[in-house]
């Protein structure tokens, strides 16, 4: 069960301060499980669960590299692993039609909006939560890995376990599907 | 392709897209995309709407961010705390109950992550449930117990006892006394912080087992029995301060009794 480098020797206090240096990330965890699993309770399930998993593995993070990248890496594997095992049907994700979804809307079409437009919106909060929700999975997460937690290319393909360049066509579909969403759809035809 | 030579330089729509990420990031400068988006407007409106979606983004993503529930970050401690010492069996067995040995253990590691974490922990425990305050002083009783054991456990008296609580930490409290016929001795006396408010720690041991008693004031909360990593905690309330039993798991029967006498004792 357990195959960290320290199996056979006695953990030291640098365990506490691992510990300690991985829970700063906690909010974000969080937000990141609550965003895969939609239920405050799983959400909860799967961190507490990273974490276990996080500190058991603690020998295999090469210092020097991004913490939070490898934390995301661990949760988002350990909720790819429960859906797989779970009882639950999977449905299966097509990207490729999830991509053509998004690229099916017509940018040169209706108001452009600006940035400044978009953030003196009274219900921007709102909107851009309703935006993001309404995105797909493989889309969310690339885009807010990118833009919130300003990730590499990389370090996204890494934690997502998708090549570079998928990381790439999918950041720039998912921002524009969340262009399209902002804009007022009564506008748009 | 037909072109030959100055084609290179052009890139279609599909090539380009990939690229255009980046491009918008900043962390791609290409003068091969300059001369595209120069002539076509599809991949213009591309980069102004990923340029807004990201900027809008990064503008309201604290808002947007939920705070993991204070509940959660105590789990966590605790489930780490406890998958130190589960993992280290054979050294548990061979762990005097009290003392610094100056080996390393697993337990030792437990509670140094406890300690190093217990300042995170600390601040939210005054205002959730009597379950959340109970975990966090079922960390404290391993805390003090394994950084403050005396090796010799030798006992101390009641009397003394209460001045100290008075003279160092203003607290007038009445303090239960050894009982040897219960094979109870009173060890030592501590003042623990939880929130913004402070609690006085009696350590006890009780037929050689660690027993804290905490004494809170300016609280109170439901007499409730609970158990929970791996300790059994008795609370009851009498007059502003709540009590609480801390041992653990295993002393059931005797923790009632100790419970009473105590209850009894502590006014």
């Amino acid at each position: 069960m357990f195959s960290g480098r320290k199996a056979s020797s006695a953990r030291e206090p640098d365990d506490a301060g691992f510990a300690q240096a991985t829970l700063e990330f906690l909010d974000s965890l969080y937000g990141t499980a609550l965003r895969l699993t939609r239920n405050a309770d799983r959400a909860q399930d799967l961190v507490q669960d990273t974490y276990l998993k996080a500190i058991r593995a603690e020998g295999r993070f090469a210092s020097g590299t991004n913490l939070k990248a490898w934390l995301y890496t661990i949760l988002h594997n350990t909720w790819r692993n429960r859906q797989r095992d779970g009882a639950r049907a999977r449905v299966e994700i097509d990207s490729e039609a999830v991509e053509r979804t998004a690229e099916s809307g017509g940018l040169d079409r209706g108001r452009q909006e600006t940035p400044e437009s978009l953030l003196m919106r009274d219900s921007l909060n709102a909107d851009l939560q309703a935006a993001l929700d309404g995105l797909p999975d493989t889309f969310r997460e690339v885009v807010w890995l990118r833009d919130v937690d300003e990730l590499t290319y990389q370090e996204i393909a890494d934690v997502l376990a998708i090549p570079i360049g998928t990381v790439m066509s999918r950041l720039s579909r998912g921002r524009r599907q969340l262009y399209e969403a902002l804009r007022p759809p009564s506008l748009d035809k | 392709m037909a072109a030959g030579g100055g084609q290179r330089f052009l890139m279609n729509c599909n090539q380009v897209e990939e690229q255009l990420a980046a491009y918008v990031d900043g962390t791609m400068h290409s003068t091969r995309i300059a001369v595209h988006l120069d002539t076509c407007a599809a991949c213009r409106a591309s980069v102004h709407a990923q340029t807004v979606a990201r900027t809008v983004l990064k503008a309201r993503a604290a808002q947007l961010s939920p705070i993991a529930p204070p509940g959660l970050r105590t789990r966590i401690v605790a489930n780490l705390a406890e998958d130190l010492k589960t993992s280290r069996p054979k050294d548990l067995k061979t762990l005097p109950l009290f003392g610094w040995t100056g080996r390393l253990s697993a337990f030792a590691a437990a509670a140094m992550l406890m300690l190093t974490l217990g300042a995170v922990l600390l601040p939210i425990a005054t205002v959730r449930s009597t379950a959340v305050l109970a975990a966090q002083l079922a960390l404290d009783h391993l805390k003090c117990f394994t950084i403050d054991g005396d090796a010799d456990g030798q006992p101390i008296a009641g009397a003394d006892a209460e001045a100290t609580l008075l003279r160092d930490f203003g607290f007038s409290v009445s303090v239960p006394a050894s009982l040897p016929s219960e094979r109870l001795d009173l060890l030592a006396v501590r003042r623990c912080l939880y929130g913004d408010g402070r609690a006085a720690h009696l350590l006890y041991r009780v037929n050689g087992e660690p027993v804290s008693l905490f004494i809170l004031p300016g609280l109170t909360r439901p007499a409730a029995e609970l158990s929970l990593f791996g300790h059994d905690e008795v609370v009851w309330t009498q007059g502003d301060r709540t009590y609480m039993l801390v041992a653990r798991g295993g002393l059931v029967s005797d923790l009632g009794r100790v419970a009473s006498y105590l209850r009894t004792e502590a006014k």
